[in-house]
């Protein structure tokens, strides 16, 4: 986007390089909290599940250990 | 469906059934064991049964579209579920008949061993990039992928068409049951073996089969030709038969759907293409026996937009790559730019265009 090519006037050049920021924030926020949303759905994923008694997470070593244990088999789910 | 939230929250008759396995949560592809984590790394859900010595009773999750949950239900993964439980019961008796289920020498042990995927770290970080520093499944076939392409090497067809559906030889499955026959296709190596609709394959190849993947397991690992043993159940009477895989039998395929494929397009430019139905032929003023790949997907940027640089639009037709003629799917044009051509060539493709037709060359990557 170029604020130039489009106003001719100082006060419309003012009034569109504000635009032209505002937009440029508006994109950084948002890429953001995509990013934001991205990364937070795998920390709710792990906080829920880790909060789960009858899941463990993540944790191969101690599944294997406990199956073991137990005489269990293991169930892996791989999302 | 949210399959996947369905299975975490133990729903309908899982509880139960989950309660008898030690059940473990698998987020990342970083530092995964290669040589004993063996599946279909496209899928969006995939689930191993396994003894705590690492021993594979069994594995479910399967694709063969667009749609994740086709070919999956929660039935089905409690039938599956049922019949690990009862290979568990009857371990280590049964040791020999689950040799054929283990992992097969990977070519490496990591994911993060391969040249593509040396970026990423064994773990995730959670203080950081969280999401960014999470290897997906997918992209250790796309690794594998590389490996060949980057050694100008055409891609074994195991590679090019991983994990078969069973629809591949002509046999649709039940979702709804433990590895069932739903439908025969006519003139297929199932209807020829004598398989029927509402078959229970209780056995291929000597393994316990528990699942629509377990199927897969097999035909992935089965030679280009092949003959499988059988052991199916109906109606309470067991019978043997004998699957005849023929040359070919696996480029019958669709890969289309595969998340890694993507990779693949861009090895072709960046083009995502569709062959037009007869319909569209028809009001396009194109014969239903030529080719009709029309762009439906341009890249614009990077090697993706490789295509799109040189001249290719969105909406383009091809009526002609390399001289090929004859109508083809894009899982077909995949299978055969990529073995003809190797990256850095350039392949010649007749493109129709507002009803002109257009001579450009594709960039191969």
């Amino acid at each position: 986007m170029s604020p130039i090519l489009i106003s001719r006037d100082s006060s419309m050049k003012c009034n569109t390089s504000y635009l032209a920021g505002f937009l440029v924030l508006a994109t950084s926020l948002s890429i953001a909290e995509q990013k934001k949303t991205r990364d937070q759905m795998v920390l709710d994923d792990r906080q829920a599940l880790q909060d789960d008694e009858s899941w463990i997470y993540n944790d191969l070593p101690k599944a294997l250990d406990i199956a073991s244990r137990t005489k269990k088999p293991l169930l892996l789910v791989f999302r | 469906m949210d399959f996947d939230g369905q299975v975490v929250r133990r729903e309908l008759r899982l509880k139960a059934l989950m309660d008898q396995f030690v059940c473990v949560r698998m987020v990342q592809a970083n530092a995964m064991d290669l040589n004993l984590f063996q599946f279909d790394y496209d899928l969006t859900f995939a689930a191993f049964f396994m003894n705590a010595d690492k021993t594979v009773y069994g594995r479910y999750g399967s694709r063969s579209d667009r749609s994740a949950v086709r070919d999956i239900s929660m039935q089905g993964f409690g039938d599956a579920m049922e019949g690990a439980l009862e290979i568990h019961r009857g371990y280590p008796a049964n040791r020999e008949t689950l040799a054929g289920k283990q992992g097969h020498k990977s070519r490496y042990e990591r994911p993060e061993q391969y040249p593509s995927l040396s970026g990423f770290k064994a773990d995730i970080d959670y203080l950081g990039q969280v999401a960014r520093s999470c290897m997906h499944c997918h992209q250790i076939s796309d690794a594998e992928r590389m490996v060949y392409r980057n050694q100008k090497e055409s891609f074994p067809l195991k590679v090019l068409f991983p994990w078969p559906m069973p629809a591949t030889i002509g046999m649709e499955m039940d979702a709804d049951k433990r590895a069932t026959v739903k439908t025969v296709s006519e003139n297929s190596p199932a209807s020829a073996a004598g398989l029927n609709a509402g078959d229970a394959i209780l056995s291929l190849n000597g393994q316990p089969i528990l699942s629509t993947a377990d199927i897969q397991w097999v035909l992935h690992h089965s030679e280009d030709i092949d003959q499988l043993k059988a052991v199916v159940r109906s109606a309470d009477k067991e019978r043997e038969l004998t699957l005849s895989l023929a040359a070919g039998w696996r480029t019958k395929g669709d890969i289309t759907w595969r998340t890694s494929t993507w990779d693949l397009r861009r090895m072709v430019g960046g083009v995502l293409l569709k062959d037009l139905t007869d319909e569209e032929r028809e009001q396009a003023g194109i014969g239903t026996a030529g080719l009709a790949l029309k762009v439906e997907h341009l890249g614009q940027h990077g090697q993706h937009g490789a295509a799109f640089r040189v001249g290719f639009r969105k909406n383009d037709i091809f009526t002609a790559y390399d001289g090929r003629k004859d109508r083809a799917t894009e899982t077909e044009f995949l299978m055969y730019s990529l073995d003809a051509m190797k990256p850095g060539m350039k392949m010649p493709v007749t493109v129709l265009r507002e009803q002109k037709e257009m001579n450009l060359m594709l960039p191969i990557q």
